[in-house]
């Protein structure tokens, strides 16, 4: 995943198109061409290229491997019985996490969902990547995001990573999740606010590594 | 100073805000250290959550596409070549129900068919033709018309052969008496093989002194098929059918290493079946294996190198078995998208070349009806 800084005040300035992965090329188009047509080679390598996204997309909405993996299943399921309906020379990949993210949330509110236990583990795993933070900090910021989001509402979550992962913007997560645009603001704006509160410790370190060694 | 904006920081990050509310953020942003830095730590906390990584278990992502293809419905296109296997089944009930009449025919076809016993028990024939798990023979009223038994019968087969390909290992180490059931169950596993050998047919159509079709195989056999009716309009018979052995095919492509080693093993089995085809002289049985053939060919999954491999040369086949069947383009097409995957899937030169060549040929060929589909597919190679 891309990590551009987040923190150039300019970048906050531009207004950024709805970004995700650039237009579809036409390998793609064709392949969901032919998977509309029956194909079933070319749906398998639809759901390969996108599986990985979809999973996340659904994983940090529900928290749960086992329930993503029922929205993962069922998003491309309904994904597979739509492509007739969908426009060929639009980018798949939004329109699939935005299914899974509705699937995620419609999941997470469900009665059977809330009497389920709350995640054992977290889905984000402590694992090293190329995080500015090192070490036990690393590890104790990633539990305390992970804590954090659990915090959140399913809501929140979605609205969160469509914006934060997916890029769409408001007016697409407003009508993937079938919500008004204030909606959309207010709540990434307490999702990021509750997150901001719980890492503040870390983000403070995170910030001054960033200034110091500058653009990664 | 301006209210701290508080809210709308978020969506100024995000460049959301209207141009007069972005102008009025700025400013205050300017005169307000405390909400400059929070807008900072905003950022922070997107980027620190883009950098948390996402996993799944071990093996999910190599496991996943098939088990969404188990559950993909194939759309009601699929349907034609399916009617088409609904005359060519019918066509064969008649020579099942009035076996006299082509007794004679068959003394000359292949030699399988003559090693059948004269005599084929019923028993053994029912098996042969319908053998419907109890579950079916207890539903559905029997009360079938004319071209039912037909359908449940390639119905029932295809069944038999789904249930022979769970048990696959079971079946093939199995020691049984009737070879031609034998022979017909080893194929099964392949899922390519669509067509029963020809002995299976022969036996069914030989035995004249044999009493009409067994009463309990044609009960069960209507019976599988009235189950499916149940569940589908008539014309997506097939189709449910193809749908249930797609299941089974993303089941089974879960052991990629086994389902290779049985294609692999089925692989000379299919040759010889597709060599012996020529044997048969009647039409009829020729389309149903054809169809069969076909069909089975369709929902064969090509999850592994190896398998696609195996596809792509099954389809070479099936159109050199078959050029002139409406249906050889369509297996030309399909050599060339298989090999496509072959090669995606391991990136073997080989493959690359062997995918062009089978391309080339097609676009080259004077009748090229899916020229574009061709096309579009190498538009993928390199």
């Amino acid at each position: 995943m891309d990590v551009p800084s987040r923190l150039d005040a300019g970048r906050a300035l531009e207004a950024r198109a709805p970004a995700g992965p650039a237009a579809p090329d036409a390998a793609e188009a064709d392949l969901l061409a032919r998977a509309r047509d029956g194909n079933l080679f070319a749906f398998d390598e639809i759901v390969k290229r996108y599986q990985r996204r979809v999973y996340a997309t659904a994983v940090r909405i529900v928290r749960r491997h086992d329930v993503a993996d029922d929205v993962v299943q069922e998003a491309f399921l309904r994904a597979h019985q739509a492509l007739g309906r969908f426009d060929l020379s639009r980018p798949f990949g939004p329109w699939i996490c935005r299914i899974a993210a509705n699937l995620a949330v419609n999941h997470v509110r469900s009665p059977q969902a809330r009497e389920e236990a709350l995640p054992e583990a977290h889905a984000e795993t402590p694992v090293r990547g190329g995080s500015p933070l090192v070490g036990v900090l690393e590890t104790e910021a990633r539990t305390e995001l992970a804590r954090a989001l659990d915090g959140l509402s399913a809501d929140q979550r979605a609205v969160f990573v469509l914006r934060v992962f997916e890029e769409l913007s408001y007016k697409e997560i407003a009508e993937a999740l079938e919500i008004s645009i204030g909606t959309v603001m207010s709540r990434l704006s307490r999702a990021r606010e509750r997150l901001r509160v719980a890492l503040t410790p870390y983000l403070g370190a995170a910030m001054a590594r960033r200034a110091e060694g500058g653009e990664r | 100073m301006s209210s701290h904006p508080a809210e709308r920081l978020s969506a100024f990050l995000d460049g959301e805000l209207s141009a007069t509310d972005r102008a009025q953020v700025e400013s205050h942003l300017r005169e307000c250290p405390a909400c400059a830095q929070e807008l900072e730590e905003l950022a922070a906390v997107d980027a620190f959550a883009r950098e948390v990584p996402v996993q799944a278990p071990d093996g999910y992502f190599e496991a996943l596409p098939a088990r969404v293809r188990a559950r993909v419905r194939r759309p009601a296109r699929i349907p034609r070549p399916a009617l088409w296997a609904v005359a060519a089944a019918a066509a064969v009930m008649a020579v099942v129900v009035t076996p006299v009449v082509l007794q004679h025919e068959r003394s000359v076809m292949a030699p399988a068919a003559q090693a059948v016993p004269e005599g084929p028990a019923p028993a053994t024939l029912a098996a042969s033709i319908a053998p419907a798990p109890p579950a079916f023979a207890q539903s559905g009223d029997g009360s079938a018309q004319p071209l039912r038994p037909a359908k449940s019968e390639v119905h029932g087969r295809l069944q038999e052969r789904e249930e022979a390909d769970k048990p696959a290992e079971n079946v093939l180490s199995k020691k049984q008496t009737n070879t031609a059931d034998q022979a017909f169950r080893r194929d099964a596993p392949a899922a390519a093989p669509a067509a029963p050998p020809p002995a299976t047919v022969a036996a069914a159509a030989t035995p004249a002194a044999a009493p009409p079709v067994p009463a309990a195989a044609s009960r069960a056999a209507v019976a599988g098929f009235e189950e499916a009716r149940t569940s589908a309009p008539e014309p997506k018979v097939m189709a449910e059918t193809v749908e249930a052995q797609t299941a089974a095919a993303g089941e089974r492509a879960r052991d990629e290493a086994g389902a290779d080693a049985r294609k692999e093993r089925a692989r000379p089995a299919e040759r010889k079946l597709a060599a012996g085809s020529g044997a048969f002289s009647h039409p009829d049985d020729r389309a149903l294996m054809t169809e069969k053939r076909y069909e089975a060919l369709l929902t064969r999954p090509a999850t592994s190198v190896a398998q696609a491999r195996a596809l792509r040369d099954a389809w070479d086949l099936f159109a050199h078995d078959f050029p002139a069947d409406a249906r050889a383009d369509e297996a030309r097409v399909r050599a060339i998208e298989a090999g496509v995957q072959a090669w995606t899937l391991g990136r073997d030169p080989g493959d690359l070349a062997a995918v062009r060549a089978r391309g080339l040929a097609y676009l080259e060929a004077e009748n090229a009806p899916q020229a574009a589909r061709v096309r579009a597919a190498l538009a993928a190679l390199p």
